[in-house]
């Protein structure tokens, strides 16, 4: 992301080969998106000489990565498109819902202590028109559940005290983790602590900042990039190896996006954060592996586009295949098309669905027994179009563990 | 974890040899970085095309058996005809598991010509269901039109009419050009201009292909062959069909500039194939390095990780996929720096020279079991195959999908047996 310096010049390396075109998934579903190569590189050369020349369509981007994933030149797409959006994109009328749709921080602190009201009244029709009409939110969308109790004050309750060993990491846990599915986070604790590994929390953390940048609240974005690193030094230095993440997306805003967006190349703490397979397949390999009971199930595999364009796809599948009894598939790869916000708005929630088309299909197809993902979004989209359960790789590692 | 095959490069070659390695039940890994050849490619598979003196090749696998007597260091020498066919036989009924079945010449074991976008005839050996075949002999061809949609860019009829009438063959054909203007249904108000071929398919509704056939039918109705641009069958819809039903014409699909839809489609075919039979496909991970001793591929380095096999199988691909780099002191392959043969003639002055660049022969050189080396040391573990083999070239021969099958699939069946399945 690079929306806090000048232009990415990286479209001068372009060969027109149009590769990325080939592989985005908004321009396979809607005629009137003209593609990456456009809307990139041959765009940004246009929008140099005037900012008029902004194609409107710009905004259908979803930011997925897999255009500079086919890139034989490493052009910075997507970044080229969201900049291109921040920098001359007009402000839309529905300010509120991206405020709200964005601020999951906020949102899940608000709805402390009445999770199950919120939770009864996003599924009434009434709510639910309201959004669509008012906000700006789809209406068919089903809206994750937020948990009884937040992950933080569980961990606090139950598990600070208990968390001492020789080794440590930090977690950086997330709002989705923290809000909505606390299980996530108990499991990596236990199969951390099965490894004799301890976890601790970082002292605080925000948002990583995902929602924010793709509804164009940069500077606060900014603002909690230097928030969590702050917190995530802290944590080195009092003694943790490295940060883990349970979420592709986080994990990737982390390590991969806040040196550019804090201007930090050298010396930065972000190199320490991995996301959790990448760092389980490294102890593995070391020799640190649990001891693990056959998992007899049929699982297929999705995996995330942010999780492609950070090469983790090979950590999460060696992952997988260390469990006994596993009968792993891998899904075809494309994009179940929430992309994160990008799905909720109820201008996308058409092309949203064309996307996931393939991917559902397959799914219903494939008779599995649990549908296995690293994202907590695509998690979301995959249980709402289609008839199944989708679960975490650690989630079920722990189940290994156990059974 | 150990994996018993890792394949680096994830294209044709790549994933041919995935398959049969999956097939054989060993447990394979295939590391991708990047687009492959397919992508741009027409989705037909050529397996020899011109003989050496420019001829054009019927019968192709007789015409193996005289190409590798006199150039007994072509890939296909390590194979002969016979086990070619095998090969291509086996990878046809591969794709046709995944419900792409892909069709030969009516008459068994001879090329059919395939039309290209430019309009020039290529003898190929498979090509796509829409695609079709044209008979060795044009004889019951007397007018060809070349059909566009107005304002698409990606195909241009006049061209592809123009370049089919230089044809001998065609000299008393009547070759001509049309293009229909559709308001096109599910287009969400854009035009065909800004549309790639993917799109123009979703965007195509009823009421276009109703225009299409009746202005078929009015304009064209004694037309013994119409081509149009390949974006008629696209993610389950299949329009040729019904136009073909409609009309009653003979109707096929030329690929198109890139992206193509034909070679997409038999890359997906191919990676759906691959992981039907259990294996895992790796992208964005590209092999930085790998480390050697003792004539043995000890591991491989990504930028994240260092990994193990048994066996490693290196289809990496030439120059665009960066299998090969090019620099002033020569050519070199950049993941293990194996023993190149470089032509003397490094690139021939008259550029469509009938022999052929040296740029495009050179490659990696390679032992009877495709096992490459490292200053004249064979390295054990490792097999090469696919665009990065030095001893052919795909453009002048037409034969690059051939022998990027023929040989990942003999790559694969060395692996195989030295596992002892
Ligand atoms: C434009 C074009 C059109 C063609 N049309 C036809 C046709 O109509 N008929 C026909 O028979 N043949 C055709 N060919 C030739 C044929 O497609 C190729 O010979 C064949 O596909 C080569 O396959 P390959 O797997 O060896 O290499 P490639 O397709 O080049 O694949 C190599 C793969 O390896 C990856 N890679 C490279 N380095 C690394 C690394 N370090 N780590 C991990 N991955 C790496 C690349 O990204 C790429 O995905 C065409 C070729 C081109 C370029
Ligand atoms: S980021 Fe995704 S949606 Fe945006 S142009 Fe690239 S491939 Fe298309
Ligand atoms: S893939 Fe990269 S080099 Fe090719 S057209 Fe797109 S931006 Fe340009």
């Amino acid at each position: 992301m690079n929306l806090f310096k000048d232009s990415d010049r990286s479209f001068d390396s372009c060969l027109k080969c149009t590769a990325c075109s080939s592989r985005c998934p908004v321009a396979s579903v809607r005629p009137d998106f003209p593609g990456p190569k456009q809307c990139g590189p041959d765009g940004e050369r246009l929008r140099l000489k005037s900012p008029d020349f902004l194609d409107e369509a710009l905004k259908y981007c979803t930011g997925c990565k897999r255009c500079e994933v086919a890139c034989p030149s490493d052009v910075h797409i997507s970044d080229i498109i969201a900049d291109a959006k921040a920098r001359y994109g007009k402000g839309n009328k529905f300010k509120i819902r991206e405020f709200l749709l964005s601020h999951t921080d906020l949102m899940g602190t608000m709805t402390r202590g009445t999770a199950p009201i919120v939770n009864a009244v996003t599924k009434t029709k009434t709510a639910k028109v309201v959004m669509h009409k008012a906000l700006g939110i789809d209406q068919r969308r089903q809206f994750p559940p937020y948990a009884h109790k937040s992950f933080r004050s569980w961990y606090k309750a139950e598990l600070e005290d208990k968390q001492v060993f020789a080794r440590n990491v930090s977690y950086f846990h997330g709002c989705f983790v923290n809000y909505n599915l606390p299980e996530l986070g108990i499991d990596t604790i236990k199969v951390l602590n099965a490894m004799n590994i301890g976890v601790q929390l970082l002292k605080k953390e925000k948002c990583c900042g995902v929602p924010l940048v793709a509804n164009g609240f940069h500077k606060k974005a900014k603002a909690n990039a230097r928030f969590n690193t702050d917190s995530i030094e802290q944590a080195i230095d009092s003694g943790s190896e490295c940060v883990i993440s349970t979420s592709s997306s986080c994990a990737f805003m982390l390590r991969e996006d806040y040196p550019r967006m804090l201007g930090e190349t050298e010396g930065n703490p972000h190199q320490q954060v991995n996301y959790i397979t990448r760092f389980l397949t490294q102890e593995f390999k070391n020799g640190n592996k649990p001891e693990l009971k056959p998992v007899n199930l049929r699982v297929g595999y999705h995996s995330p586009c942010h999780l492609i364009r950070s090469g983790g796809v090979l950590h999460t599948l060696s992952l997988l295949r260390e469990i006994p009894g596993l009968q792993l598939h891998q899904l075809e790869s494309n994009c179940c098309g929430i992309a994160g916000t990008y799905g909720f708005k109820k201008e996308n929630y058409n092309t949203s669905q064309d996307i996931g088309e393939p991917l559902f299909h397959q799914i219903e197809e494939g008779e599995f027994d649990y549908i296995v993902t690293d994202c907590e979004t695509c998690k979301m989209q995959i249980e709402m179009s289609t008839s199944a359960e989708v679960i975490h790789p650690v989630s079920l590692l722990a189940r290994a563990l156990d059974v | 974890m150990k994996h018993d095959c890792l394949v680096i490069g994830g294209g044709l070659a790549g994933l041919t040899a995935g398959i049969r390695c999956a097939e054989a039940g060993l447990k394979v890994t295939v590391l991708s970085s990047g687009e492959s050849a397919l992508t741009f490619s027409s989705g037909a598979i050529d397996v020899l095309g011109m003989d050496t003196s420019g001829m054009p090749v019927r019968h192709p696998f007789q015409g193996i058996g005289r190409l590798i007597v006199e150039q007994p260091d072509h890939p296909y020498a390590l194979l002969g005809g016979n086990s070619v066919y095998r090969a291509l036989d086996w990878f046809q009924g591969q794709v046709a598991e995944t419900g792409l079945k892909l069709v030969t010449a009516k008459i068994l074991e001879e090329n059919h010509w395939r039309l290209t976008a430019a309009g020039a005839l290529r003898p190929a050996w498979l090509s796509q269901p829409t695609a079709g075949t044209l008979d060795w002999d044009f004889d019951e061809i007397r007018r060809v039109v070349f059909v566009n949609f107005t304002g698409f860019l990606d195909f241009m009829p006049e061209l592809a009419s123009a370049g089919l009438k230089t044809n001998k063959a065609f000299e008393h054909v009547c070759v001509s050009s049309l293009n229909i203007t559709l308001p096109l249904e599910n287009g969400s108000g854009a035009t065909a201009d800004t549309m790639r071929s993917t799109q123009l398919a979703r965007a195509i509704g009823e009421s276009d292909i109703e225009l299409i056939s009746s202005t078929l039918l009015e304009k064209v109705g004694d037309a013994d062959l119409v081509a149009m641009p390949a974006c008629l069958n696209v993610a389950g819809r299949n329009w040729l069909e019904e136009l073909r039903r409609r009309t009653g014409l003979n109707i096929i699909e030329v690929a198109t500039l890139p992206p193509s839809v034909h070679g997409i489609g038999l890359l997906r075919a191919l990676r759906s194939r691959f992981a039907a039979l259990g294996g895992f496909y790796v992208p964005a991970v590209p092999v930085k390095q790998g480390v050697v001793s003792n004539g043995r591929v000890e591991s491989v380095q990504t930028p994240d990780d260092i990994l193990e096999a048994n066996h490693y199988i290196l289809t990496t691909g030439s120059y665009f996929s960066k299998g090969m780099t090019s620099k002033q002191q020569g050519v070199s392959e950049p993941v293990f720096g194996l023993d190149m043969q470089a032509s003397e003639e490094f690139c021939d002055s008259r550029f469509l020279a009938r022999e052929g660049h040296g740029f495009n022969r050179t490659g990696v050189v390679f032992n009877k079991h495709l096992q490459p080396s490292i200053n004249g040391q064979s390295i054990e573990n490792l097999h090469v195959a696919g665009a990065l083999l030095a001893g052919y070239d795909p453009i002048i021969e037409g034969s690059g999908g051939g022998v990027a099958i023929s040989t990942a699939w003999k790559a694969a069946g060395e692996v195989i047996e030295k596992m002892g399945l």
